[in-house]
């Protein structure tokens, strides 16, 4: 289930094979359908929360006394909720703030991830058992209580969501990265490289680091679907953004729960549609991209 | 093969400690220490001494400490890490800040909890899981497969506190039912109750789970399907359905238990959510509140508690993997 | 005899003021509410009545109702005391009187007599009825003695933990037990309220103990002995607890219930579906919405809701050592930047879901000024320009972001400082909202240290306008304490306010005392009290049919009347 957790695939399951060309996108859209469903939904994603809050025809935050708890309706097409706020509003803004939260978080830990990952596999020995060692450690700390530190330490609110979610990202990233990197390493082309007397730096740079990119992609998008999990998820206990914020967590409980109860369902349907089409997205468009990119990979867990 | 498993073995203990460490030193350095949260009304700069002297808070934190002049280190007679490890090796993890319990009951009291949601989980997970997926592997591209197939994309992307919400608002609106209030009743004492509060919650989630191993499941059958020594099997006549049962699944066995064990390690935060929305009082929820009022001793045990456990499952599935996939071993 | 305080404590509440009330709601009566929480144990609606006369009343019932939030320890002492003595100090102690909320007047419980000098009233000898405490060791069912009530009080006022203990440590001078059945309590000063929650009848504060168990803080924090209408029978790890009724309780043939059951429920979908099924007794909503859904959904044959203005009322507190909370113009223009109106309709769905409150909340109708009075009018005015102006005239540093404090878990408590924020940020002051753990966090650090720039937060339901005067005098029940000021959780220290209040509190007649009352109140909003007070909710509560004999307006202390019942056959179990 959608648990919230970054569930990257493990090391284990990583299963190399030579580099491929980029495939011709339309006979890969034709052959996946519901990749390219995952592609669209990942790109409505991506321009509602950049463009939305600047459509959105009212204040997510603003109260409205006249307008409690209405129904869908011309004027507010997801209706309002108990403090007279606009639905819909909310979701675009709710959709932005999962954007930023995921990209920075994601960009920060799946990037910084990946070169911890490839140093380590690539340079091997020490330097690698050290890390690798910590990333199993890393792994094994629940990320509740670092999150929680985090609070402690330099507060509530987006900044310390990214951080904590980066954390998280940069360790599982990086420990698939090792092993892909490692795979690469040994193969057969990487030694006729170097026994052509490429440098170690040339080798890195036109052999490893083109071969672990799509898998970069890969796992980018599914941190990045997992992020917005984890987002509402935090949210929802009550330690993620401050109260109010426009967050599709924050709108799946509390008082949104009772107010939908009484007959307002639209007040929990539209956050909860908007969500689960994300990660939807995401994970369809992760599938895809595996299968495309290496087939031998289908069928990984998430 | 002995070699590779007590290598793995000693890493463990250095690791509860790294781990432990971390936690501790964390801990130290959160702001807004439990003394003044404890003063009380009649708070002085005496009374907040004496209660830091109490829980030993006025004591350095580590057994060196850095200064800035020569020799720019000094041992310190009396320090709180030193005195963590005494407890640890021990067996003394303390009482609770809060409320003076000791943790280790506590912790014990609400083992039986945790313990039932996380095998449930896995127990539902599993048959699921590997069912549909064989299944959907054997009958390719027939109906039934498609539907799992699309259930399975759909099922890994609704969040699961939004599904138990509706678990709790829909059976009570249509039918006026309410999972049994009052916490947690044991399995022995009244298994009735017991099973109508752990099951429902755990069904729903584990569908969840299920997905990633069915989908694993199945892609995996399908290669061993293909592979070679299946095609022998067939050719030679064998009864398709043994050939199934005895060939291609045990083969099939090595990735899920990765997938098996990984759902077990996440099975134990993961059911934080489950256990605060259907109020029953697990482990998940009491180390969630234990951090958040900062009550020392309770975190420090549960993370290293954890911790090992999740490092164990590592490495038996790591030992497993050896065992089934004679490749690894050589790595 | 006790003509003293016959006369000043006589609060018959007259029904014209009563009937004035909004929305004409029930007779005002109030459930206790826990700070930012909802009802927590204990909480019975209004709105019963004792058995008609052809009725039979069936003994032995069990009382079944929710518990929102575990106990950490049962002490009556300690950080966490506040929680447990609100829920269960009425029904597993004993006390020696207690002033019901409705009617004002005490009533004597284990005391059967008193003798109160005249004509101040400072000395009272009280006698006691036979009683025996609970069957448990080490205590194994003694007579209670006055020695035990002597040394209960005085642990009180040791507590250094306790909250409210003002009347225990400053105004209580001689409390001894000159024989086994009497106790003789001595005043410093007249003081009107003595007998009120926050003097002697306080049920966090005037618990009866073994006085044996006082030094044996393992045996009070897992087990509570006292000599009350129910004993504890069992509890796990501080949830779902179980009392039964006393076999020995000194009033034969009460209580009528068998018991009562804690039904640890922390979610609030749960407590409704718990109620729908029959799971627990009765509920307290958090909206009418709820309310009028729930009687459509059961019928009004099944079960009885009842709207009842809460005594708990809600307000705004500002720290003036946060510039420019200081700043008297600043604390008017807030107060001004507020739309009471806007936030009742909002929060509690319902502009009948709400009461504005003054100083002294609407639910004490002696004490609290009318709606038509001039400066209640202009404290609950509402004007931006103004607000925005004097906002100009005091320099107002607009770039500033204000941190508002709220306790968790508490969904309407977060409603309603969302709506403060939008409020306030219309006259452009900025804010931002912060949860924190109610028990854990806010209460030793907002309440006890005052660490806080503005906090939003519900008062409990006080019966008597003390409380909700102190707060704002150097003698405030909460707060830091000062060596050379006193103690205020405002840190606002202002002599006219204390001798307000001093005046009202020295006032032993009952008229004169309430214009004291009233004066007190004016002078506090002329200084621009840096408590803003907003308005008092009215709860709505449902209750299955099978639980009767609940006495009008006495909330949770209802069951305390020992004549409650469960009628089993109604219920089925």
């Amino acid at each position: 289930m959608a648990t919230g957790t970054i569930a990257l695939p493990d090391e284990r399951t990583v299963i190399a094979s030579a580099p491929r060309r980029a495939p011709r996108i339309l006979r890969v859209a034709r052959h996946n359908p519901l990749g390219t469903v995952g592609l669209f939904l990942v790109l409505s994603f991506i321009l509602v929360g950049t463009v939305g809050p600047i459509v959105a025809p009212y204040d997510p935050q603003e109260v409205d006394v006249d307008v409690q708890l209405q129904g869908p309706s011309l004027e507010h097409p997801m209706g309002t909720n108990g403090l007279g706020q606009d639905v819909f509003s909310r979701v675009l803004a709710g959709a932005r703030l999962s954007l930023v939260i995921g990209a920075a978080a994601v960009g920060i830990g799946v990037l910084g991830g990946s070169l911890i990952g490839i140093i380590s596999g690539y340079y091997g020995g020490l330097i690698d058992s050290v890390i690798q060692r910590t990333g199993e450690a890393g792994a094994a700390f629940p990320g509740l209580i670092l999150y929680l530190t985090l609070i402690a330490a330099i507060g509530r609110g987006q900044d310390t969501i990214i951080i904590g979610i980066a954390i998280t990202a940069l360790i599982g990233g990086s420990r698939v990265l090792r092993s892909m990197t490692l795979v690469i390493k040994t193969s057969a082309f990487v030694e006729a490289a170097r026994a052509a007397g490429a440098t170690e730096r040339r080798i890195l740079v036109t052999h490893i680091i083109p071969n672990v990119a799509p898998i970069v992609i890969v796992i980018a998008s599914g941190a990045l679907g997992a992020a917005v999990l984890a987002e509402a998820a935090l949210s929802f206990l009550g330690i993620g953004v401050e109260p109010g914020t426009p967050s599709w967590g924050i709108d799946l409980q509390g008082r949104n729960v009772e107010d939908a109860k009484v007959g307002n369902w639209y007040l929990i349907a539209f956050p909860g549609i908007a969500l689960s089409l994300v990660v939807l997205g995401f994970n369809l468009l992760g599938d895809t991209l595996r299968d495309v990119l290496d087939p031998r990979l289908r069928g990984s867990i998430r | 093969m002995w070699r590779f498993v007590v290598r793995r073995l000693a890493f463990i203990p250095i690791i509860a400690l790294a781990i432990g460490t971390v936690t501790f030193v964390l801990l130290r350095v959160l702001p807004g220490d439990f003394a003044t949260k404890v003063c009380g009304q009649e708070c002085t700069e005496e009374r907040l001494a004496e209660l830091r002297h109490e829980l030993g808070v006025d004591k350095p934190i580590f057994p060196i400490s850095i200064q800035s002049e020569p020799p720019f280190f000094h041992l310190n007679s009396d320090d709180q890490y030193t005195d963590w490890l005494q407890d640890v090796v021990t067996g003394d993890m303390g009482t609770s800040l809060w409320g003076g319990q000791d943790v280790v009951e506590e912790i014990t009291r609400r083992l039986p909890a945790s313990f039932e949601i996380m095998f449930l989980t896995l127990l539902f997970s599993s048959i699921i899981g590997i069912s549909v997926g064989i299944l959907s592997a054997v009958m390719r591209n027939s109906p039934l497969d498609y539907a799992a197939r699309t259930f399975a994309v759909f099922g890994q992307s609704v969040p699961d506190f939004f599904l138990l919400t509706l678990l709790i608002v829909i059976p009570s609106m249509l039918w006026n039912y309410a999972s049994p209030a009052g916490g947690y009743v044991s399995i022995f004492d009244d298994p009735w109750t017991n099973l109508r509060l752990f099951v429902p919650p755990t069904l729903i989630l584990s569908v969840g789970n299920a997905v990633g191993l069915m989908r694993l499941v199945r892609s995996t059958m399908l290669e061993v399907l293909r592979s070679d020594y299946v095609r022998t099997a067939n050719a030679k006549g064998l009864h398709p359905r043994s050939v199934v049962i005895r060939h291609a699944f045990r083969n099939t066995l090595a990735p899920v238990i990765t997938v098996l064990s990984f759902t077990l390690a996440t099975a134990f935060s993961g059911s934080l959510i489950l256990e605060r929305v259907m109020g029953i009082d697990g482990l998940g929820n009491y180390f969630f509140q234990s951090v958040y009022i900062g009550d020392l001793p309770v975190v420090q045990f549960t993370v290293i508690y954890t911790a090992l456990i999740v490092v164990t499952l590592n490495l038996l599935q790591d030992i497993s993997y050896a065992y089934l996939d004679p490749r690894v071993r050589y790595q | 005899m006790a003509l003293v305080y016959d006369r000043f404590l006589k609060q018959r509440l007259s029904r014209r003021r009563l009937l004035g009330a909004a929305g004409g709601t029930a007779i005002g009566a109030a459930g206790i509410a826990l700070v930012g929480c909802g009802s927590s144990g204990g909480e019975t609606p209004s709105n019963g009545s004792t058995p008609d006369a052809n009725e039979t009343p069936t003994i032995g019932g069990i009382y079944r109702t929710r518990q929102a939030n575990a106990f950490p320890s049962l002490s009556p002492f300690g950080a966490t005391a506040l929680a447990s003595s609100l829920v269960f100090g009425f029904i597993t102690y004993d006390h020696l009187w207690y002033v019901p909320i409705d009617t004002g007047e005490y009533e004597l419980m284990l005391a059967s007599n008193l003798e109160v000098s005249e004509p101040d009233g400072q000395e009272v000898i009280a006698t006691l009825n036979p009683s025996v405490f609970h069957d448990k060791a080490p205590v194994n069912g003694r007579a209670v003695e006055g020695q035990d009530v002597v040394d209960s009080w005085l642990a009180f006022r040791d507590d250094p933990f306790g909250l409210g203990r003002e009347w225990l440590k400053s105004i209580m001078d001689v409390l001894e037990a000159p024989t086994t059945d009497t106790v003789r309590i001595t005043q410093k000063e007249p003081w009107a309220w003595m007998f009120g929650t926050a003097g002697a009848g306080s049920p966090a504060s005037s618990n009866i103990l073994p006085r044996e168990t006082l030094d044996m803080p393992d045996l009070l924090r897992d087990d509570i002995i006292g000599s009350g209408r129910f004993f504890l029978e069992s509890h796990r790890g501080g949830e779902n607890l179980k009392f039964r009724a006393h076999p020995n309780w000194r009033i034969p043939g009460e209580p009528w219930l068998g018991g009562t059951d804690l039904v640890f429920i922390t979610d609030y979908s749960q407590t409704e579906a718990q109620f729908r099924a029959g799971g627990i007794d009765n509920i307290t909503f958090q909206n009418k919405l709820q309310a009028d859904q729930m009687l459509d959904q059961l019928g009004d044959d099944k079960i009885t809701i009842t709207g009842d203005l809460d005594r708990a009322y809600h307000c705004l507190m500002l720290k003036t050592t946060v510039q420019p909370f200081d700043d008297p113009r600043v604390r008017k223009a807030i107060r001004l930047a507020i739309n009471r109106e806007e936030m009742i309709q909002l929060v509690e769905r319902d502009p009948a879901g709400g009461v504005l409150s003054c100083i002294v909340p609407p639910a004490q109708k002696l004490y609290a000024l009318e709606e038509d009075d001039a400066d209640f009018q202009e404290y609950v005015r509402h004007d931006e320009e103004e607000a925005r102006s004097l906002l100009e005239q005091a320099n107002f540093d607009f770039d500033k972001e204000f941190t508002i404090l709220i306790s968790s878990p508490n969904e309407e408590l977060a409603e309603r400082a969302q709506v403060l924020k939008q409020q306030l940020e219309r006259v452009n002051i900025k804010t931002k909202i912060e949860q924190q753990d109610l028990l854990s966090v806010w209460v030793p650090r907002v309440l006890i240290q005052a660490d806080y720039e503005m906090t939003l937060f519900t008062h409990l339901a006080y019966e008597d306008p003390y409380l909700p005067l102190a707060f704002y005098t150097s003698f405030s029940p909460i707060g830091p304490s000062d060596p050379a000021k006193g103690r205020n959780s405002m840190i606002f220290f202002d002599d006219d306010v204390d001798a307000a209040v001093n005046a009202a509190s020295a006032e032993l007649e009952l008229e004169p005392r309430i214009e004291k009352v009233k004066a007190a109140q004016k002078v506090i909003m002329e200084k621009e009290g840096p408590m803003i007070n907003l308005y008092a909710s009215v709860n709505f509560t449902g209750r299955h049919n099978w639980l009767k004999g609940v006495i009008t307006g006495r909330g949770s202390y209802g069951l305390f009347n020992g004549r409650t019942w469960i009628d089993t056959a109604m219920r089925g179990s």
